[in-house]
C-alpha cells in the first residue's frame, strides 16, 4: 500500500467526546498511529454504562443487549482509525503506562478543562521533560488562562459564550429559545489537525516540541468574524439572518411537499433569477416588484410567499435538482435518509458499508479528504474497550506476565462490568 | 531529514513557524480564502491571485464602514486577506494564464476552487503541474467534489449546510430548519483542507513527492461531527429537530446556560440550590423524567438563578461540578474578561490599529502576541514585486507584459 503523509507518527489520543476524538481521526485519517487512551475504571461520556433509549443499541437488534458501553452510536462517529486502550491512571502502574507511551510519541492531544492535566501529573513541564520533541496539543473548551480556563463544557456551553446564539435563532424569539449547538466540536478538530501540521512542521526545522494551546471558544469566533466585524468597522449589527441573505433575494429555506420537507434557494444575481422563476413559477417573472435585484429585497416578504408556495408543490429533491439543472444554487434540506440516498456521495463513493465486531456491517461516512493517487488509510472502526490492551502494551516493552499483572490489576481493562462508577 | 524547499530557513521566529513556505492562492471564495488566511497567520508567504475580469465574492460582502464601499473596503476581504500579497493576471490573456502556471509551478502549495474539468482547461491539472514540479502540493476546494453528478453544481454555505442533514437537525420543531452563523461552514471546510493540505507538504518537505488533495465541502461536513448520521444507519434513530433543548435560565444580570442533565449534574444542581433531597426526587433523577417534569424542575431554579448574577451561578455550578457557561451578549463578545485576558481580539490589519477582531485561533508560542498583519492588499498591488521575487522576472520583462495589458 502507498504510504500516507503521517505514516510513522505517534500520536496519543488522551480526549474525550467529539472535538479532541475527531481530531485524532483526522490525524489517523493521515496514516499516524493514533492510540485512544480511555479512562478506567471511570468511563468516558460517549461509554454508557447504562442503556440511553434512542440513543445507544442499533436498529436490528435487542436495544437492551449489553454491553452498554460498546452500544453506544456516538463514540462511533468520532474513533475511527486508531487504536485504544482502556487505562487507570490512578494507579501508579497506568502512569507508568502513560509515561511510555508519551516518551515514543509524536503528538499527544488532551481536551481536558485548563489544569486538569497538570493534576493528573502529565502538564507541560513533565511531557516535556519526558520527550523533548512531544507536540501537547491541548484542546480545552476557553484555553489556558483567563478567568474561565479551569472551566468545564460540551459544545453548546462554548457556543453561549461566543455570542453564536444570536445569529442562529429565529428573528422573532429570545435567544433563551435557541436550541443548543455543538459546532465548536467540529471547529476545533479542524483546527487542530491544522496546529499539528504547523507544529510538526516547525519541529522539524528546530528539532524542539512544542505546546499548542487551542481554546475552542476561539475556534468557533476565527469562524464567525461577521458580527465583529460589523462592530469593528462602525456599520450596524445584522443579527439573526434566520438563513437569509441582507443582500439577496430570494435567499432563503422553503417548505416542500411531504412532511418537514424543506429546500434552500439562495438567488444572487439576475441571471440566477432569470433562470430561478421559471423553475419555479414562471408568473414570477411577469411580476414587477420581483423584476429586480433591488425591487425583490424591498418586496422580499411578498417574494418568499410567491416562491414558498411553488416550492411547497414540489418534492426538495425534485425541485434541488431542477434548480441546480438551471445553474441556480439550491440545496434540499436532507434529512439523513436522504443523505444515504444522494447520488453524487454515493458515486464518489463517499459512503459505505464498514464491518465493525459489535456493530456488524453498517454504512459509515467517508474521509474529508481524498488524495490524487487513491491512497487512503485501511479503515479501521472505531476500538472496543480496552482492544489494543495487549499489543500496546508489548510494543511498550511489557512482557506477557507483566501485561497479565496489568490486567488482574485492573490497570488496564476491557470491560466496565466490575466498575460502579458513572458516566462523566 | 529535512529537505524544504531552499526558501525556507531553520530558525522560524514567534508565531512564523512557516516562515518561507510559498502559498499561491487562486480565489474565487471563502473557502480558499480562509485556507489561505491559516497559512499566512502562522508566517507563510500567501499570494492572493485575483483575475481583473472576475467579480470577488469577497471584496462585495462587506461589511463596509459608514462610507466606504471600494473593493478594499469590505471587512469580510480585510479578514480574510489581511498579511497576503495582491497578484492580478488576466486569465483571458495567454501570457497571463502561462504566468498563473508559472506561479503555482513556483509555490510549494497551490489553493484553488477548481473543478477537475476547470483546472484542466486552464492548464492547472495537477497531473501536469507535478511533472514539473514534483514536490508541489495542490488543494483543490469545491463544493460537492470534483467529479460527480454535482461538481458544476453552484452551493452557498446554506446549501451545503442544508444537504449535509445538520440544518434539519437545527432549530425548532414545527418551524424552518436554521443555518448557523455566516462563514461557520466555509471556515470549518477550509480548516480541514488546510489540515490535510499541510500533512501533505511535511511529507513533501521530507522528500515525499507533492500530492493534489481533494476536498469536497460535503464531504468534509460529512466526516467530521455534529452529524448524527450515524445514530440513524446504526441505531435508527432519526434525530428530530430542536432535540437540543435550549436549557438557559435567566439570572440576574443576564442568563446562563446548562450543559448537561444527568444524575451528576443534579447532583451539583442540587448542591447550589442548597436543596439535597433533589437528586433522588423520582420527577427529576432519570433524563427521561426530568424532560417530563421540566416546568416543575424550573420552577424550582429559577427563583435561585434569578437572586444570583451569571457570573456568581456560573462559577458556583463549575465548581460543583455541573457544566454551566454564561450566555455572553453578542456586543459584549471582544470585551469579555476571558477574551480580553488572552489577547484574543486582535486589530484587524495595521491600518486599523483600533479595531477588535478575532484572532489567530491557535497558539504555538505561549506569551508572545501575535503580530498585527499589514492590510489586505489591494488587487494586483504587489504583482511586479511577485514575478520579480518568485518567477526571476526583471523590468523589461515586467514592461513588456504591463504593456501587453496582462496585469489587471
Amino acid at each position: 500500500m502507498a504510504t500516507l503523509p503521517y505514516q510513522g507518527l505517534r500520536v496519543i489520543d488522551f480526549t474525550d467526546v467529539w472535538a479532541g476524538p475527531i481530531a485524532a481521526s483526522f490525524l489517523g485519517d493521515l496514516g499516524a498511529d493514533v492510540v485512544h487512551v480511555e479512562s478506567y475504571p471511570r468511563p468516558g461520556i460517549l461509554r454508557p454504562i447504562a442503556t440511553v433509549p434512542g440513543m445507544s443499541g442499533f436498529v436490528d437488534d435487542d436495544p437492551l443487549a449489553q454491553p452498554t458501553w460498546e452500544r453506544a452510536v456516538r463514540y462511533y462517529v468520532s474513533n475511527r482509525n486508531k487504536r485504544g486502550i482502556a487505562l487507570n491512571i490512578k494507579e501508579p502502574r497506568g502512569v507508568e503506562v502513560l509515561r511510555r507511551l508519551a516518551q515514543r510519541a509524536d503528538i499527544f492531544l488532551e481536551s481536558y478543562a485548563s489544569g486538569v492535566l497538570t493534576k493528573l501529573g502529565f502538564g507541560w513541564e513533565v511531557l516535556s521533560q519526558l520527550n523533548p520533541k512531544l507536540i501537547l496539543i491541548s484542546m480545552s473548551a476557553w484555553g489556558h488562562g483567563g478567568p474561565y480556563h479551569g472551566y468545564r463544557a460540551m459544545g453548546s456551553g462554548i457556543d453561549a459564550t461566543v455570542g453564536h446564539p444570536y445569529l442562529r435563532g429565529y428573528a422573532d424569539s429570545d435567544v433563551s429559545a435557541t436550541v443548543q449547538a455543538y459546532q465548536s466540536d467540529a471547529a476545533a478538530a479542524a483546527t487542530a489537525l491544522f496546529a499539528a501540521g504547523v507544529a510538526l512542521w516547525q519541529r522539524r526545522r528546530t528539532g524542539k516540541g512544542a505546546w499548542v494551546d487551542i481554546a475552542q471558544a476561539e475556534t468557533l469566533l476565527a469562524h464567525m468574524p461577521g458580527p465583529f466585524l460589523e462592530m469593528a468597522l462602525g456599520a450596524p449589527l445584522t443579527g439573526a439572518l434566520e438563513n437569509r441573505h441582507p443582500l439577496f433575494a430570494p435567499y432563503g429555506c422553503y417548505r416542500c411537499a411531504g412532511e418537514d420537507s424543506w429546500i434552500q434557494v439562495c438567488v444572487r444575481t439576475q441571471e440566477e433569477w432569470l433562470a430561478a422563476a421559471p423553475v419555479l413559477d414562471q408568473a414570477l417573472l411577469a411580476e414587477p416588484r420581483f423584476a429586480t435585484p433591488v425591487s425583490r429585497l424591498r418586496h422580499r416578504a411578498e417574494l418568499d410567499a410567491a416562491v414558498g408556495a411553488a416550492t411547497v408543490l414540489r418534492g426538495n429533491v425534485e425541485l434541488m435538482e431542477a434548480l441546480q439543472g438551471a445553474g441556480v444554487p439550491a440545496g434540499a434540506v436532507y434529512t439523513n435518509e436522504q443523505v444515504a440516498a444522494d447520488r453524487q456521495l454515493r458515486q464518489r463513493g463517499f459512503l459505505r458499508t464498514r464491518d465493525h465486531p459489535v456493530a456488524g456491517l453498517r454504512l459509515f461516512p467517508g474521509y474529508a479528504w481524498r488524495f490524487d493517487d487513491g491512497t487512503e488509510p485501511e479503515f479501521r472502526p472505531a476500538n472496543t474497550l480496552g482492544e489494543h490492551n495487549d499489543e500496546v502494551l508489548r510494543e511498550l516493552g511489557y512482557d506477557a506476565t507483566e501485561i497479565a499483572s496489568l490486567n488482574e490489576g485492573g490497570v488496564v481493562a476491557s470491560s466496565f462490568a466490575a466498575a460502579q462508577v458513572e458516566n462523566g | 531529514m529535512t529537505t524544504a524547499p531552499a526558501h525556507v530557513t531553520d530558525s522560524p521566529g514567534p508565531w512564523r513557524p512557516l516562515e518561507g513556505l510559498r502559498v499561491l492562492e487562486l480565489q474565487s471564495g471563502p473557502v480558499a480564502a480562509y485556507a489561505g488566511k491559516l497559512f499566512r497567520e502562522y508566517g507563510a508567504e500567501v499570494v492572493l491571485l485575483e483575475d481583473p475580469g472576475m467579480r470577488s465574492e469577497i471584496r462585495s460582502e462587506g461589511p463596509f464602514a459608514p462610507g466606504a464601499a471600494g473593493i478594499n473596503d469590505g471587512g469580510l476581504h480585510r479578514y480574510l486577506n489581511a498579511g497576503k500579497l495582491g497578484v492580478s493576471l488576466r486569465d483571458g490573456h495567454p501570457d497571463g494564464r502561462a504566468l498563473v502556471r508559472r506561479l503555482a509551478l513556483a509555490a510549494d502549495l497551490f489553493v484553488h476552487e477548481l473543478t477537475a474539468e476547470s483546472a484542466a482547461s486552464r492548464g492547472l491539472a495537477f497531473a501536469g503541474l507535478h511533472e514539473e514540479s514534483a514536490a508541489l502540493v495542490v488543494l483543490a476546494i469545491t463544493p460537492f467534489g470534483g467529479s460527480g453528478p454535482y461538481a458544476g453544481w453552484k452551493a452557498t454555505e446554506n446549501v451545503l449546510f442544508a444537504m449535509s442533514g445538520r440544518m434539519h437537525l437545527h432549530g425548532q420543531a414545527g418551524r424552518a430548519p436554521l443555518g448557523y452563523a455566516p462563514m461557520i461552514v466555509s471556515s470549518q471546510i477550509a480548516a480541514t483542507a488546510a489540515g490535510a493540505a499541510i500533512a501533505a507538504l511535511f511529507e513533501a518537505s521530507a522528500g515525499g513527492a507533492g500530492r493534489e488533495v481533494e476536498v469536497s465541502g460535503l464531504e468534509a461536513q460529512l466526516a467530521s461531527v455534529d452529524t448524527l448520521f450515524l445514530l440513524w444507519t446504526m441505531a435508527g434513530y432519526e434525530t428530530p429537530r430542536g432535540f437540543y433543548p435550549p436549557y438557559t435560565y435567566p439570572c440576574a444580570d443576564g442568563s446562563v446556560l446548562l450543559g448537561a442533565v444527568g444524575l451528576k449534574y443534579l447532583t451539583g444542581i442540587a448542591q447550589f440550590l442548597g436543596l439535597p433531597g433533589l437528586p433522588a426526587d423520582p420527577r427529576f433523577n432519570t433524563p427521561q423524567a426530568l424532560a417530563q417534569h421540566q416546568e416543575e424542575f424550573d420552577e424550582i431554579v429559577i427563583p435561585h438563578f434569578l437572586s444570583k448574577t451569571r457570573d456568581e451561578i456560573v462559577a458556583s455550578l463549575q465548581g460543583f461540578g455541573t457544566l454551566c457557561a454564561p450566555i455572553i451578549p453578542l456586543e459584549e463578545v471582544p470585551s469579555n474578561p476571558q477574551y480580553r485576558e488572552r489577547g484574543f481580539f486582535r486589530p484587524l490589519d495595521t491600518e486599523h490599529p483600533d479595531t477588535a477582531v478575532p484572532g489567530p485561533s491557535f497558539r504555538l508560542d505561549a506569551g508572545v502576541s501575535p503580530p498585527v498583519l499589514p492590510p489586505a492588499p489591494a488587487r494586483g498591488q504587489d504583482t511586479a514585486a511577485v514575478l520579480v521575487r518568485w518567477l526571476d522576472c526583471d523590468g523589461s520583462e515586467i514592461s513588456e507584459l504591463a504593456g501587453l495589458g496582462v496585469f489587471g
